[in-house]
């Protein structure tokens, strides 16, 4: 490799001019500018994200509302026609397919801890 | 005993384990980074414009670009030269600006006021004023941060042979004008 001459003087000259600057100032705006533009970041995250609640609400709002009708309508429906009398009214907390799946639920839970000794509900 | 926060030691970490820290996101990892290596940047950018406070500007520049994309950084032994690199982007991205904008009524860098700079600085700083910027940076680069050609010229993108004669005649130049410096001023009589 050809050597890489330099010029002496210059090169004194070069590490003279070189001084340690006082860094407070400069950190401290330095600093100041990541905090501002994590500010601006997170401010904009949130802006953002609320215009899209806001539209995912105006664009679902009317169709989940509609489903979750259906879906309550569907699960109280009653599983055995009891009419209309006293007895109707007596079975109506358990007569439905809402009911039957909580306790099939439970009863399933309470199973797999009787058999394996452990909970899956921590 | 007062309990020492993990922040209390950063001034005694190396280097790499800052720069690790940084890149993890640790602000309090960075802003030490920040207060070792300002007089470098600040330094080095004042060769290149000959203007404290432009060159303070893109001294802040460049750390918050270290800042911005240090996760992008592979190994924490580069942080060196991969600072050194940003460095030189954010000064000739500076110059093709400046050079868009020639004419267009920006202040020169002669013009600013200068402030906490030695005389010897002071003159080398002018002297560098009146090189082409490519062939300031260059000589900059060879003679402030000791850099090879070959170095220059994968920083900067220019051929290696034009890094080499900017440099050859960039310090010719210098010491012409750095000569003029050395004999003893006259003082004008009125």
């Amino acid at each position: 490799m050809m050597a890489e001459l330099h010029d002496v003087k210059l090169e004194s000259l070069f590490a003279e001019a070189k001084h340690d600057l006082e860094g407070e100032a400069i950190t401290a705006r330095v600093m100041s500018r990541t905090r501002n533009r994590l500010f601006t970041l997170l401010g904009g995250g949130a802006l953002l994200s609320l215009v899209l609640l806001l539209i995912g609400w105006y664009v679902f709002a009317g169709p989940l509302l509609e489903f979750a009708v259906l879906v309550s309508e569907f699960l109280t429906n009653p599983l055995i026609d009891l009419g209309e009398g006293w007895l109707a009214l007596v079975f109506l907390p358990i007569n439905n397919i809402a009911s039957i799946l909580v306790l099939s639920t439970r009863v399933s839970l309470l199973a797999w801890k009787k058999l394996t000794g452990t909970s899956l509900i921590r | 005993m007062a309990v020492r926060k993990a922040q209390d030691y950063y001034p005694d970490c190396p280097e790499p384990f800052l720069v690790s820290l940084a890149r993890a996101g640790d602000r309090s990892a960075f802003e030490e980074l920040v207060r070792r290596r300002q007089s470098q940047v600040r330094n080095l950018m004042r060769r290149f414009c000959n203007d404290p406070v432009l060159a303070d500007d893109l001294a802040q520049q460049v750390l918050m670009k270290v800042w911005l994309n240090i996760r992008q950084l592979k190994k924490s032994g580069a942080f060196d030269a991969w600072l050194r690199k940003l460095a030189v982007n954010v000064w000739l991205h500076h110059v093709r600006r400046n050079d868009a904008l020639r004419g267009a009524g920006e202040l020169q860098g002669t013009e600013r006021p200068r402030t906490e700079t030695p005389g010897v600085a002071v003159d080398l700083d002018r002297a560098l004023a009146r090189l082409d910027p490519h062939i300031r940076t260059c000589v900059v680069l060879s003679y402030n941060e000791g850099m090879s050609h070959r170095e220059i010229a994968g920083l900067t993108g220019m051929p290696l042979g034009t890094v080499k004669t900017h440099i050859r005649n960039g310090a010719q130049r210098l010491q012409e004008i750095l000569s003029a410096y050395e004999k003893p001023q006259e003082v004008n009589a009125p």
